[in-house]
């Protein structure tokens, strides 16, 4: 207890000093917290822009789907699905897709053509779809309209109120071919799909390719980001294995998963070099620190005190001073992150048209993530780094020459 | 002035800890941003050049409106006259022509939607190394009448194996439906995905003949003995042939553009967070070794050195270690990125382990310009200079009278 007061003490008896160390490590953990924040919030953004208009967060298929994406695999799609699904609390709604590869045609022009049997009210809900229309309206369900992406409906030459013939496979070979009247055209941000998607009303899709109740892939959504790895998990436990297979978008996307675990590499290389400097940083203010008190140590240890009570208390103190500069670096780490969080930084002018023209919808802004853990582990690596260079005064009391020390 | 400058020299040496620990740092900060702006620019080179040279070339040359529009009939103009002219330029590495038409594939198992290639084998292989991507049968077979290759993920999905048959159905230049049967001559692999799925390659004439009655061509893609230099080629190309649409890599692919440009914004936001803990960790030994040095001030002070000459003296002695300080840096990073230059970094090190399932190569080789190296070695010596403003600044505020007493 005598030690722990004499630490205490010792902190602030040159307060200006102590100020001075613990802004270094403060610091040091804003720095390394915004970084790692930043990282994290961009990957996050990634999948969330990529599954919203690509894969979705989850998707529920008929096992076989995978090996052969054939409308002959398809999910039966009925109200007890339904139900059982959202069941579970942390799922948040359903986007049922009905979807093969057809002929696509218009009075002259015929194409191959992506068509999508979907639920407008879902997708609306999933990536704002009905916004992106840039003509026209979207179809109700059934009513035998169809809605073209804008690429497509440029190579057929078709517009508003023009009809639309699709012809191909239904479901176990048999033919199928419709007539639909063109209810909208929308603008795709996948550049690859926006020059081949046909969207029509889930039922109007089931009729056409007698595919009744059947979808091909439904898509979860969960309420966030996060919860994704536990929900499929336990999905995977309540449904039965051979009659639905639950895919995350990690296997949906694996190239974007790779392209997120390349970047987690690189920016642990940067937070390494980062560490360093800071550390350096560090270790010259304890080592001013110690200078200034080496005349210090040496009249405490000539007047009788024993060395390893001395580095005892000089321990002390360091476990004091990284800990409340960790601690000190959090809040205004926090407020940082949190005013970043919630204000993105803006990718303006040249940036934000290459964003634009890679077509892959996402958002040109840096976004900044706000978790928890990243204090955690921020807040971990710097305790142990400060509290290795704080240990120098500690050994070098060990070490004193007492003559110099009282000289100088 | 030279009194001033001798005992700046003086005074950095007579506490060579201090001075050691300040310079090191600078030497560190230095060596970090260089280090990390190297290995950003080797990553961008290591994983695009393969990425251009296969998927983009330097170069291409299209009808102006094809690659808008893509429509059978948008072929390309002058033909010859074009490839007489690229052989007279001395940048040409190798060019080919290939026929580009989007259909349909069937097979007894799946209908696909596929865009096909039609190529000229032999010119197609020195361009974009086809042959080498093989992971199953043989490279566009010359016995096999009609021959096609395809993504292995397409052959997978429409499960068939080479020898079997698939259909292709597209329309010719007279909007007309035309299907043809091939038989699979093998199956390539891709690092990218929707490659992989959905393109297939059958030879230029055989895709000519069902398209239209002579020979037609869509693009034409050329290699240069460097890729930087496809922007002024196409510029050349663009003015001796303005009927077609000439564009270098870089406009051909907003995918690259894309992250070649964050790839830089990122690495001047993270240079600039090292040059700030950089900066904040120098204000801070400024700082101590200023209070350290109060009575020594103070005595310059009280026997008459005046204010303007103090500040002088801090500020020669911070100058004095920062050049000396960046000049080690540069040195280090030199040697480092040398060194790493010959062996290779390997990020699977730095937790990327699972890197090479998704097809990374993880070793990076670090390239530095001497553009990138001048920007950040100034930036570090203006950031220490700018560090040493407020220490020395401080110590103006001394009390001589105080300070000699301290």
């Amino acid at each position: 207890m005598l030690y722990l007061s004499l630490a205490w003490r010792n902190l602030w008896r040159n307060a200006r000093r102590t100020l001075i160390t613990l802004a270094s490590i403060a610091f040091a953990v804003v720095l390394a917290l915004w970084v790692s924040s930043m990282n994290r919030g961009s990957h996050q953004l990634m999948v969330d822009n990529l599954s919203r208009f690509h894969t979705g967060f989850i998707q529920l298929q008929e096992p076989a789907w995978l090996d052969e994406p054939s409308l002959d695999h398809t999910l039966t799609y009925d109200p007890a699905l339904q139900q059982q699904l959202l069941a579970d609390t942390r799922l948040d709604y359903l986007v049922p897709r009905l979807e093969t590869f057809m002929l696509a045609g218009g009075a002259e022009q015929v194409r191959g053509a992506m068509v999508l049997g979907v639920d407008a009210a879902a997708e609306q809900q999933l990536n704002g779809l009905q916004e992106r229309l840039i003509a026209g309206e979207f179809f109700q369900p059934g009513d035998g309209r169809a809605v073209l992406t804008e690429g497509l409906a440029r190579r057929l030459q078709l517009t508003v109120g023009d009809e639309l013939v699709l012809l191909g496979q239904g479901r176990f070979a048999s033919s199928a071919a419709g007539l639909f009247e063109v209810a909208g055209v929308v603008r795709h941000p996948l550049r690859e799909l926006d020059n081949q998607l046909v969207y029509l009303s889930l039922p109007d899709a089931q009729w056409l390719l007698s595919a009744e109740q059947q979808v091909s892939t439904l898509l979860l959504t969960p309420h966030q980001l996060q919860q994704t790895d536990a929900l499929v998990s336990s999905l995977r436990q309540s449904l039965d294995a051979q009659r639905h297979r639950v895919v995350p978008w990690q296997e949906l996307m694996p190239e974007v998963l790779g392209a997120i675990q390349f970047d987690l590499a690189q920016q642990n290389f940067v937070l390494g070099t980062l560490y360093m400097v800071i550390g350096f940083g560090l270790f010259g203010t304890i080592l001013m620190m110690t200078l200034e008190r080496t005349r210090e140590f040496g009249v405490l240890i000539s007047l009788g005190m024993q060395r390893y009570r001395l580095s005892l208390v000089l321990l002390l103190e360091t476990l004091m001073l990284t800990l409340l500069g960790v601690l000190a670096g959090c809040l205004p780490g926090w407020l940082l992150l949190r005013h970043f969080h919630h204000n993105p930084i803006q990718l303006g002018g040249d940036m934000a048209q290459v964003f634009e023209d890679m077509g892959m919808g996402l958002e040109p802004i840096l976004p900044f993530a706000l978790d928890a853990d990243l204090f955690i582990t921020q807040g971990l690596v710097l305790f142990v780094l400060s509290f290795l260079i704080c240990l120098y005064p500690v050994l070098r009391v060990l070490r004193l020459d007492l003559m110099t020390a009282a000289r100088s | 002035m030279t009194t001033l400058m001798l005992l700046a020299w003086r005074n950095v040496w007579r506490n060579p800890a201090r001075s050691a620990v300040l310079l090191l740092a600078i030497a560190l900060g230095l060596w970090a941003g260089l280090l990390m702006v190297a290995v950003s620019q080797g990553m961008l080179v290591q994983r695009f050049e393969r990425l251009i040279e296969q998927e983009f070339s330097h170069l291409q040359v299209h009808h102006p409106q094809f690659l808008t529009e893509r429509e059978v009939q948008d072929h390309l103009p002058d033909v010859a006259a074009l490839q007489h002219w690229l052989q007279q330029q001395p940048e040409l590495r190798e060019h080919t022509l290939r026929v580009l038409v989007d259909g349909m594939i069937q097979s007894p198992a799946l209908t696909a939607g596929v865009e096909i290639r039609g190529v000229d084998p032999q010119r197609e292989r020195r361009v974009s190394q086809l042959d080498t991507t093989l992971n199953q049968g043989k490279y566009l077979d010359a016995a096999l009448r009609n021959p096609i290759l395809m993504g292995a993920r397409l052959a997978e999905k429409l499960r068939v194996r080479p020898g079997q048959r698939v259909v292709l159905t597209f329309q010719d230049t007279r909007q007309e439906l035309v299907s043809a049967s091939f038989t699979l001559s093998g199956t390539f692999t891709s690092l990218s995905r929707a490659e992989e799925e959905s393109r297939v390659y059958v030879p230029a004439e055989v895709l000519s003949a069902y398209l239209a009655d002579q020979a037609i061509w869509h693009q034409l893609a050329v290699l240069l003995q460097h890729p930087d230099q496809g922007s002024a080629v196409a510029a050349r190309l663009q003015q001796a042939f303005p009927q077609v649409q000439a564009l270098a890599w870089l406009e051909l692919s907003p995918e690259l553009r894309f992250l070649t440009e964050m790839g830089d914004l990122l690495t001047w936001i993270l240079i600039g967070v090292i040059l700030l803990a950089l900066a904040f960790g120098l204000l801070n030994t400024l700082l101590m070794a200023t209070f350290e040095r109060t009575h020594e001030l103070g005595m310059l002070l009280a026997i008459g050195m005046n204010k303007r000459r103090v500040f002088g003296l801090i500020t020669l002695e911070s100058l004095l270690i920062t050049a000396s300080g960046a000049l080690l840096g540069v040195l280090l990073a030199l040697l480092n990125i040398n060194w790493l230059a010959r062996e290779g970094l390997d990020l699977s090190r730095f937790g990327g382990a699972a890197l090479a399932e998704f097809g990374y190569d993880t070793l990076i080789v670090p390239v530095l310009g001497s553009d990138e190296l001048l920007a950040v070695a100034l930036l570090v010596v203006l950031t220490a200079l700018l560090a040493a403003l407020y220490p020395a600044w401080k110590a103006l505020q001394l009390n001589p009278a105080q300070a000699v007493r301290n």
